[in-house]
């Protein structure tokens, strides 16, 4: 594991645009709530910090994602601030791995087995967290809002999934339900059902998007932050990550959605950073892939906000919208083949994401006063720390501020597309499910900040005396596989204490509390 | 030593390429082989979109990752044809127990956990028993059920324990009892027993549902029907909705059982 420190390290000056989208959003948060009539949920202190701090966080992602919005839009290819504009350093390039890194990457392929293994049946956050217990569905049984699979109690959502899986393992007839846009997903499990059975092919196909998530993190980290263990960092981090281990056993596409995510941010890479970048065969495998994503589950909302926000538009707007248009192909091409065969293709998300849109109408019309109340009744914070608690806040800020601009930007570019349409969702629902898929960006960031504490640590020690570098490895190691067991500690405390406090933050967003 | 994760196919034998490309075709050929015409089309559909998909995207990278991954689909291809193994049909989560003769009654026993934390926490908090029982529509007087504990009668049904959302008049939804924690003190099981009210003379129904936890094993819940008794879990593989919580003030849950 190397600790090389990060080349292209940036001074303070290099950002100002960020700096200055955060202060304005604080600004504006600061009048907002002067410009609300005094309320009950004003009463205290507590109330007025949460709705200011989700306020300017929302206005915050806003701003930047205008700034990186319109600087793709005017620089040129040379010097544009966007993603994958720059050439990387060569280290990454030859594709050489240690083996002491293959052995590591298997370690935390198994610690993915474990975590989604230990999490099975009546310990799966996603189920467990809908019993009387956790004290948000109380009317609901003792099991929660459960389902009996293969024998297995699992979450039961999954009921709704079984007539399409029926379908694909011809079972069964077509039968429309809220799910026919997410075919996709049931199609994998319908490849894993006939060994593995109907619980733990739903059940397997999450641990391969786990696993698959988690290299694609250690190649995005290795590439973004090369000559660093970023990249080892960031996959364990996703083996531990509070997402996964919710949706691990779940009869529902989530998991998977997730995986796709990080295998899409990993396409991206290859197919729009060098030669073939704006090339239009590059552009309709990405478009195409996209749109295999977007029939598992949602991907696709996300992933083309990213390419687009993270490609600089004025050279290469052909390919974003050949991008774009191939990605609606294998959507409404599925669509098409689907109502032939009678599904409805209504309902569902559709429904909710229209509701939503309403909601905001309604919230713009009502004047400044109704946007800010936004901060308070929808919860933006409560999402943002449902999806990622505040110690990995702190230490993304520490991995953001160090970070070489390219990776900073990249990282910022998944982090707004993520957030933007889970955020935009607020005034139907508070999900931070669809925030986590923010998680390659932040978990980068996070191994970066997890990276500059170790190395923090072992410069510490060598104050001590300790100035031989077999010491100061050993610090660095000991620091980094303590934050690891630390945040570990955080996702797995369902396990270690029977705590159901961060998987319910995670299922029902955190609300007002802090 | 090092390992090349690339793989890229100018150092590789790029025939597998080719191979994997074969078997991909040769996994969806067998995927063809379906029960029905629209597990036929579906499984085209997807295996365009997805198996035809991933190649073009993957062009001539990763060879090795590429087989690996032709070989897995049309392992999984064939598995799909060869095992027999129907999706599983879930037992329904919801569904109920027609009480219409005074001889019928509903018995659930639940063995508290006293030696858990859980119980314990809640305990020690000065929690407060409660038995839920799910039962259609507002139960009003005569028109009832009354419950026993352990032999002792707790009381009868009233609409002012009714707990939980209920969009309909006729929906079903929990009735919240409080019984005294004496109950607890020196009784291993919480024998329970829910009959309808001697002078009602209307059908009642009373909600069942799944179980996977029962403290006092699979058929702790059984039905009477006047002349023997039955339990769900042999019928429906299911359980009476009857259980136990404790609480804390302002209904905080410690836990729930049944």
């Amino acid at each position: 594991m190397r600790t090389t420190g990060l080349s292209n390290s940036p001074g303070v000056f290099r950002f100002r645009k960020e700096l200055a989208s955060v202060a304005l959003a604080i600004g504006i948060s600061v009048f907002l709530i002067y410009a609300l009539p005094i309320a009950d949920y004003l009463a205290d202190w507590s109330a007025l910090a949460d709705i200011a701090t989700g306020l300017a966080a929302s206005l915050s992602f806003l701003f930047i994602a205008i700034s990186t919005a319109v600087s793709s839009f005017k620089m040129r290819e040379t010097d544009a601030p966007s993603v994958g504009t720059h050439r990387h350093p060569e280290p990454t390039r030859n594709g050489n791995v240690n083996p002491l890194t293959v052995l590591m990457l298997v370690g935390v392929l198994c610690l993915c087995s474990l975590e989604w293994y230990l999490h099975r049946d009546d310990r799966n956050p996603f189920l467990a967290s809908s019993r009387p217990e956790a004290n948000e569905d109380t009317w609901l049984t003792a099991d929660g809002y459960a389902m009996i699979l293969d024998g297995h109690i699992a979450q039961n959502d999954g009921t709704f999934l079984l007539p399409m899986l029926r379908m694909f393992t011809g079972d069964a007839a077509p039968e429309p339900s809220e799910m026919d846009r997410r075919a996709g997903h049931l199609y994998l499990v319908a490849l894993l059902e006939r060994p593995f059975g109907t619980y733990w092919a739903f059940a397997v196909a999450n641990l391969l998007a786990w696993g698959t998530a988690s290299l694609s993190l250690f190649w995005l980290g290795s590439r973004f932050w090369p000559g660093t263990s970023v990249g080892l960092v960031g996959s364990a981090l996703v083996a531990t990550s509070q997402g996964f281990i919710f949706m691990g056993t779940a009869p529902q596409g989530h998991a998977v959605a997730y995986g796709a995510f990080a295998l899409l941010l990993v396409v991206h890479a290859k197919l729009f950073d060098g030669p073939q970048r704006g090339s239009l065969q590059s552009a309709i495998r990405l478009g195409w892939a996209t749109g295999a994503g977007g029939l598992i589950y949602f991907v696709h909302i996300p992933f083309l906000l990213f390419v687009w926000l993270a490609t600089p538009i004025r050279t290469h707007w052909r390919g974003m919208a050949a991008a774009t248009l191939v990605t609606i192909v294998p959507l409404t091409g599925w669509e098409l083949v689907g109502t032939s065969l009678g599904l409805s293709f209504t309902g569902g998300n559709n429904d909710l994401s229209r509701e939503a849109l309403v909601n905001w109408m309604s919230l713009l019309r009502g004047g400044l006063q109704d946007i800010a109340s936004w901060g308070h009744f929808s919860s933006p914070r409560g999402v943002l720390i449902g999806a990622f608690w505040y110690p990995w806040w702190i230490l993304a800020a520490i991995g953001w501020w160090k970070s070489p601009r390219i990776a900073r930007n990249w990282a910022m570019v998944v982090l707004i597309a993520a957030f933007a349409p889970a955020l935009l969702f607020t005034t139907r629902f508070q999900l931070p499910r669809v925030a986590f898929f923010a998680y390659p960006g932040m978990l980068l960031l996070v191994a970066v900040g997890i990276d500059e504490v170790a190395k923090l640590g072992s410069r510490m020690i060598s104050t001590f005396g300790f100035r031989n570098g077999a010491a100061r490895r050993t610090v660095y190691l000991a620091v980094v596989l303590t934050l690891l067991i630390a945040l570990a500690t955080v996702t797995n405390r369902d396990l270690i204490t029977g705590s159901l406090r961060f998987a319910v933050n995670f299922h029902y967003a955190l609300g007002t509390e802090w | 030593m090092v390992i090349d994760p690339r793989i890229d196919s100018t150092g590789w034998n790029p025939r597998l390429v080719t191979v994997a490309r074969g078997i991909t075709v040769a996994a969806i050929a067998v995927q063809l082989v379906a029960p029905t015409f629209e597990a036929i089309v579906s499984r085209l559909t997807f295996a365009i979109i997805f198996g035809i998909g991933a190649l073009v995207i993957a062009g001539r990278s990763a060879p090795v990752v590429q087989l690996a991954g032709a070989s897995t689909y049309l392992a999984a291809s064939i598995a799909m044809n060869v095992i027999a193994r129907p999706v599983a049909d879930p037992p329904s989560t919801l569904w109920g127990q027609i009480i219409d003769d005074s001889r019928q009654e509903v018995a659930h026993r639940i063995i508290p956990p006293y030696g858990t934390r859980q119980w314990h926490q809640g305990w020690v908090s000065d929690g407060q028993p409660f038995i839920y029982v799910c039962a259609r529509g507002r139960l009003e007087p005569p028109e009832t059920l009354v419950l026993t504990v352990n032999g002792s009668a707790i009381g009868a049904l009233n609409p002012s324990q009714m707990f939980g959302p209920r969009p309909q008049p006729e929906s079903v939804g929990f009735y919240r009892i409080p019984v005294p924690r004496d109950l607890f003190s020196g009784s291993p099981a919480l024998d329970i027993q829910v009959r309808p009210d001697n002078r009602a003379t209307k059908p009642l129904e009373i909600c069942g549902t799944i179980t996977a936890r029962p403290t006092a094993g699979l058929e702790s819940s059984q039905f009477f029907d006047g002349a023997s008794w039955t339990s769900p879990w042999a019928t429906r593989k299911g359980r009476f909705q009857i259980e136990l919580r404790l609480e804390g003030p302002g209904g905080h849950v410690f836990g729930a059982w049944y």
